[in-house]
């Protein structure tokens, strides 16, 4: 689905990410792991095609980011962002038809409009769709996003630290719902800071270091000693359930 | 009752309340027309001089005279120029605040009304607008200040697009430059009236007002032929200016190239106003105002608000032209002020009340 080969990218003279090497198929979640500055979010970029790389190849199913038309990839890649503020906020239902724009032109068909109003009875939004995002609170907001990624029915979705500032019944409500769509065959790539929460839900972790992918595989990679040489913190790792939960102990001196 | 079928009702449910809000907006759009008809009808009617509909059916009907004349020469062009005047600034307001994401944008504050006023000054004052007019005949159906008000408006408009290019600013960047631009012309203008004569100054300070009945024939038509291209361009792009709210990143990721998209708006839109001033002075507040209105009274789509703010802007300026005209009978008032009377305590308003839409 997803192939990454030596990608690397400058701002100006500062390279930010370094021969990255990274592969994801279908039905797999890929969590990006990594410090502040480490080059997550412009990774992601790289990958949405906001951000045009210096070199190597992004490849999706089995084709190059540049040979696909704007309209093709936008049917390709969804991407939820982190929570922005704008001054004129639209509501919930419009903020969700956006992602069917992939497929019109000029206006939104009945269609989209019933599949529109699917995705928000599914996210449990049905009491708020006509209420304006900016009146939400963050877990719903981030709700809307991930609603607009799911009609933009895309097979690679791109998502920003989906559990930002969430309380642990939204953080838990948004991993089941990426995780079921992940389930029925699309892949997803997610930033996130929550070592433990990357540990219960992906199939494949990379953690990033000043732009570089330091280690990539799955849980096994999260051991002290390689969190140690990443963040500069001493943690301790108890085993739940096969999942790793990371607690932080003390930053290195 | 299954899940299944609970969760058909609640979709249902959904869509019956996204059809209710769309009609609601078509009703708006509907009274808009009404009032604007209506507004039409009145202001060839009212006037120094009294024209009742009697009178208004027999010239439909092919009477001729000087009734005729007032209506058909004076009254007619001035409101149906109102007319096209308004659906622009307001429409161009709408455009500007949606893709620099920004309630205070309009061609007032991007500095190209100001920029016009400059021009239009330096004509007066520094060019012999008479001489220059025998010399260039293609030009004798307007006056040398909206050449000039133009070609200083396309200045601002250079100025602005060049920042807008750069990558690296962001649309606060536009505003702020915007900001500086007006401050430059001010000051330009305020040089220019200082070095004028009586009779200069008073020709500067007479453009400046803003009419929408200095208009022949002609210049309406023109300025009715761009406008209705400009307005049929962003009610058929109105979705994509729409997902330009959403951020430019989750823009690319559906398929747009915002950067570009800015680039044409602002473009098209600068060019409309710079010619709506050059041919009927500065108008303030309806590029502004209008566009908070219409999100206050009936949030809707995109395509709602470019379709409804056009056409309550026509509204506002055949109303504020109409009161320009008779509150101070014989006495005619500049419009451009009279929209800023109205339109200043009107803003304050809304930011102070109704933020909350914002």
């Amino acid at each position: 689905m997803l192939k990454l080969n030596n990608v690397n990218f400058n701002y100006g003279k500062s390279e930010i990410l370094k021969n990255i090497n990274l592969e994801l198929s279908k039905g797999q979640l890929l969590t990006l792991v990594g410090p502040n500055g480490s080059g997550k979010s412009t990774l992601l970029k790289c990958i949405n095609n906001f951000l045009d790389i210096n070199s190597g190849t992004i490849m999706i199913n089995g084709k190059n980011l540049d040979q696909y038309k704007r309209q093709e990839l936008a049917r390709l890649i969804a991407y939820v962002p982190q929570q922005i503020s704008s001054p004129f906020p639209n509501t919930v239902f419009d903020t969700i038809l956006m992602g069917r724009k992939v497929y019109q032109s000029w206006r939104p068909s009945h269609q989209d409009r019933k599949l529109t109003a699917k995705i928000i009875n599914k996210l449990g939004l049905a009491e708020i769709a006509f209420t304006k995002i900016n009146q939400l609170s963050g877990g719903q907001r981030q709700k809307v996003y991930l609603g607009r990624g799911l009609a933009q029915q895309a097979k690679l979705i791109l998502l920003d630290e989906p559990n930002n500032n969430l309380d642990l019944k939204h953080q838990l409500e948004i991993f089941n719902l990426i995780k079921r769509e992940v389930n029925q065959g699309s892949a997803a790539v997610i930033i996130m800071h929550d070592l433990s929460l990357a540990s219960r839900f992906s199939d494949k972790i990379v953690m990033l270091k000043s732009g570089q992918v330091f280690k990539s595989g799955r849980q096994e990679i999260l051991t002290a000693a390689n969190i140690y040489a990443v963040y500069g913190v001493k943690v301790s790792l108890k085993d739940h359930q096969g999942f790793k939960i990371v607690i932080p102990e003390k930053i290195a001196n | 009752m299954s899940n299944k079928h609970l969760a058909k009702d609640a979709e249902n449910e959904i869509l019956k309340n996204a059809q209710k809000l769309e009609q609601k907006n078509i009703i708006l759009t509907i009274s808009l027309l009404i009032l604007i008809i209506t507004a039409v009808i009145y202001s060839l009617l009212a006037g120094s001089t009294k024209i009742n509909m009697t009178d208004l059916m027999a010239i439909i009907n092919g009477r001729r005279g000087m009734v005729y004349n007032i209506i058909w020469n004076i009254r007619l062009p001035a409101v149906l120029t109102a007319l096209v005047a308004g659906v622009g600034l307001a429409l161009a307001g709408a455009v500007m605040q949606t893709i620099l994401k920004n309630p205070l944008a309009s061609p007032f504050t991007l500095g190209i009304s100001h920029a016009a006023a400059f021009g239009a000054a330096f004509a007066i004052v520094v060019l012999d607008s008479r001489q220059f007019l025998k010399t260039v005949p293609l030009f004798s159906n307007l006056s040398l200040p909206a050449l000039t008000a133009f070609f200083f408006a396309q200045l601002a408009v250079a100025f602005i697009l060049i920042i807008s290019l750069h990558k690296e600013q962001g649309t606060e960047t536009i505003v702020l430059a915007g900001i500086a631009i007006s401050s430059l012309f001010t000051a330009g203008t305020t040089i220019l009236q200082f070095l004028a004569d009586d009779l200069e100054l008073a020709s500067v300070v007479y453009w400046t007002f803003g009419d929408p009945g200095r208009t022949n024939w002609t210049q309406f038509f023109c300025l009715a032929v761009v406008v209705l291209i400009v307005v049929i361009y962003f009610i058929i792009q109105s979705w994509n200016y729409s997902l330009l709210n959403a951020g430019d990143e989750v823009a690319v990721s559906l398929g747009l190239n915002p950067v570009r998209m800015r680039l044409i708006a602002l473009t098209i839109v600068s060019l409309l106003t710079s010619i709506i001033i050059s041919l009927v002075g500065i108008i303030g507040f309806i590029g502004l105002v209008t566009p908070h209105i219409i999100r206050k009274i009936s949030p809707g789509s995109q395509r709602q608000l470019f379709l409804n703010t056009s056409l309550a802007g026509a509204l506002l300026l055949i109303i504020a032209n109409n009161l320009a005209r008779t509150l101070l009978n014989p006495v005619v008032l500049p419009v451009g002020v009279l929209t800023s009377f109205l339109g200043a305590p009107l803003f304050i308003y809304l930011i102070i009340k109704g933020r909350r839409y914002w």
